[in-house]
């Protein structure tokens, strides 16, 4: 019997009991929208801790604090910089000094004061430093600026129209400068704006800051700073990020250089040990969502076993003909994947407008009923394309074993019974 | 074409525990020949309708051998019968045994649909066994809209729709009146002598017996030796 045809029949045969066989397909789509609802709350809630964890940061970076030895921990050095880069699946390491000065921006009454960072453009670009406009430096005295210090010194106009603007960037006078202490340094330099960095993901966090390649870094010090001896051998107020080909070397990269005395630290690391945690909790919420599939279940088989009771004396006279079992067992088992099948797909569509409900509609009620504010982002319920197909999975499953029994005793009709309509 | 080997049946009946076994065939020798028309002949209860059960597949037999066109048959599996029973025998039943949900082409198309035909050549086919049988306009009547002799047609059709080179029937005129009887018996003798089709009937009806040209007598499980007729001899 044709594949086609066995469809035919299956579909003409449910056909002849619509009230039952959509009874039984919304107890399935019931069941299946419990599930994914259910275990969409745990995607949902590791989704927001996820994202408060990693704050935008990127899960391949592993910072790097100090390098341990006999005498306790060690800033880094130059040539510590040069061994990280030259672990295996290290795709670049960014290094961050802060400038050991305060600087001024701009002049006269829109003059801001800030701290300066230090920073390789060539790294940054390739560990992935995202602007919200413009571009990093590439010649001398090009500058970037933190995306809140840009709000500061754009005023009412738009940031990005800072962009390409020349500013005299002072350094202000202490220790070893000329000048009195807290006063500017006389000479300045005319800063060029090429580009500013993006809004931090948190609202508390601020990006205050002016970026400078290190070529420019060099140069203020060794013109403005006389006491501060040129080319330390240690870093001094630094900031070292390895960033890791891929996330799935992450840990790897991070266990070897600990091994060899580099202190460290990865969101990836911190992530593995909250996604466990997350794993248990969405099983356990997909086991108990599982149970509502099961008791649709009782109802798929009680379907089933009507139909092969209701259709014996067909299916007799079938077999008297030459039917064969297979085929027999192939059309029972069709109908209860296909009530499976469409009891899973109502639900999921079903699951998804209760989960785009609650995402919208549970802040509300917090915040009305409940006097408190949801903290910002947190995401109730979310559905990934793996937890539906999963799902779906576990119905069309669910649906194929409660139809199995029925098939196997359609395959056993008498046909002598079904021709003497005994049966 | 069929051979049966000192074939003994026996039904067990009875609770577990409290069976008792009824004897039904005793040492039944048979043979029957390709486009031979055998009627088998009996009161009830002498074991007929199990010998065409056997022969059929239905049930098995409790000692002896059946052979069909050469084949061993007795140990097939239900799979290995089933397809089998499709290629080989075409069945007449003496109540049609018609799906009543289906009209009468999709009855008749149904060996046709179980053997994996395309639907354009089992459109064709059906059609043309349709016309054949005079039913064409009763292609999409439900068997209750039909009359008995228009619902033996469907069933003569269904049985003969893939060309099998055997037809079992059991009873084939039981529920048709004298005039429709007549005509199933005509088209019986025409099926055989134009396509060489091997009849294996059962009947109590004489007339019926007539028309083979063997007839078999059982009486109590065994063959009449002195029942066996040649019609032509």
């Amino acid at each position: 019997m044709r594949t086609r045809d066995r469809f035919r029949f299956v579909l003409q045969n449910m056909k002849k009991n619509k009230m039952r066989v959509s009874m039984t397909v919304l107890a399935t789509a019931m069941g299946c929208a419990f599930l994914i609802v259910l275990a969409s709350v745990g995607f949902g809630l590791q989704r927001s801790v996820v994202e408060e964890i990693t704050g935008g940061r990127l899960l391949t970076e592993i910072t790097i604090y100090a390098k341990q030895s006999e005498e306790g921990g060690q800033p880094l050095t130059i040539a510590d910089i040069e061994y990280l880069n030259s672990v295996k699946h290290v795709k670049t390491v960014t290094r961050r000094q802060m400038f050991p000065a305060g600087v001024f921006l701009g002049q006269d009454d829109k003059q801001v004061q800030t701290q300066a960072i230090g920073f390789d453009a060539a790294s940054e670009k390739k560990a992935g430093l995202e602007l919200s406009e413009g571009r990093l430096p590439s010649k001398d005295n090009e500058i970037v600026i933190g995306y809140d210090l840009g709000q500061t010194l754009a005023g009412d106009q738009a940031a990005k129209t800072l962009i390409n603007k020349e500013l005299p960037l002072r350094i202000e006078a202490g220790e070893g400068t000329e000048g009195a202490e807290g006063e500017l340094t006389e000479d300045a330099i005319s800063a060029t704006i090429v580009g500013i960095t993006k809004k931090l993901s948190r609202e508390w966090q601020k990006d205050h800051y002016l970026y400078m390649d290190f070529g420019l870094f060099t140069k203020l010090k060794a013109d403005f700073l006389d006491g501060v001896a040129e080319g330390d051998k240690q870093l001094e107020t630094y900031e070292v990020s390895v960033f890791a080909d891929h996330v799935k070397y992450v840990v790897g990269i991070a266990d070897t250089i600990r091994a060899e005395g580099y202190m460290n630290h990865s969101v990836a690391n911190e992530l593995d040990k909250v996604n466990v945690l997350f794993l248990i909790m969405k099983l356990g919420l997909i086991l108990v969502g599982t149970i509502a599939l099961l008791i649709a279940s009782i109802g798929i088989y009680n379907t089933m076993t009507m139909a092969v009771t209701e259709r014996s004396q067909d299916i007799g006279i079938m077999k008297a003909i030459g039917m064969h079992p297979k085929t027999v067992k192939s059309i029972f088992l069709i109908e209860s994947s296909y009530i499976g099948l469409l009891g899973a797909i109502i639900g999921t569509i079903v699951s998804y407008g209760i989960s785009g409900a609650v995402n919208v509609g549970l802040p509300i009620i917090i915040e009305r009923f409940l006097k408190a504010n949801p903290p910002e982002g947190l995401m109730f319920s979310y559905i990934p394309l793996g937890l539906t197909l999963l799902c779906v999975g576990i119905s069309i499953a669910v649906a194929i074993m409660s139809g199995m029994r029925p098939a196997v005793r359609a395959t056993q009709i008498d046909v002598l019974k079904a021709l003497r309509r005994d049966l | 074409m069929i051979e049966l080997q000192d074939v003994n049946h026996k039904f067990i009946i009875g609770k577990k525990g409290n069976e008792r076994v009824v004897p039904v065939l005793h040492h039944i020798n048979l043979k029957v020949n390709r486009g031979e028309i055998v009627s088998i002949v009996g009161r009830s209860g002498s074991g007929k309708s199990t010998l065409l059960n056997l022969i059929s597949g239905y049930i098995r037999p409790s000692s002896g051998e059946i052979v069909v066109d050469g084949v061993p048959v007795t140990k097939f599996s239900e799979g290995e019968w089933a397809d089998f029973r499709l290629r080989r025998f075409g069945f007449i039943f003496q109540s049609f045994q018609l799906i009543p949900s289906m009209t009468a082409f999709e009855n008749m198309a149904l060996p046709a649909v179980l053997s994996g035909m395309t639907e354009r050549d089992r459109k064709q086919k059906t059609e043309a066994m349709m016309e054949r049988l005079g039913i064409a306009d009763y292609a999409g009547f439900y068997p209750g809209e039909l009359s008995g002799g228009q619902q033996q047609r469907v069933s003569v059709g269904r049985a003969l729709l893939l060309e099998p080179p055997i037809i079992l029937a059991d009873e084939p005129t039981g529920s048709l009146d004298s005039e429709n009887e007549q005509n199933l018996l005509e088209l019986i003798l025409e099926l055989n002598r134009e396509s060489g089709i091997t009849f294996l009937m059962i009947t109590h009806d004489d007339k019926v017996a007539s028309i083979g040209h063997r007839q078999i007598s059982l009486v109590d499980g065994r063959i009449n030796e002195g029942g066996v007729q040649h019609a032509h001899a």
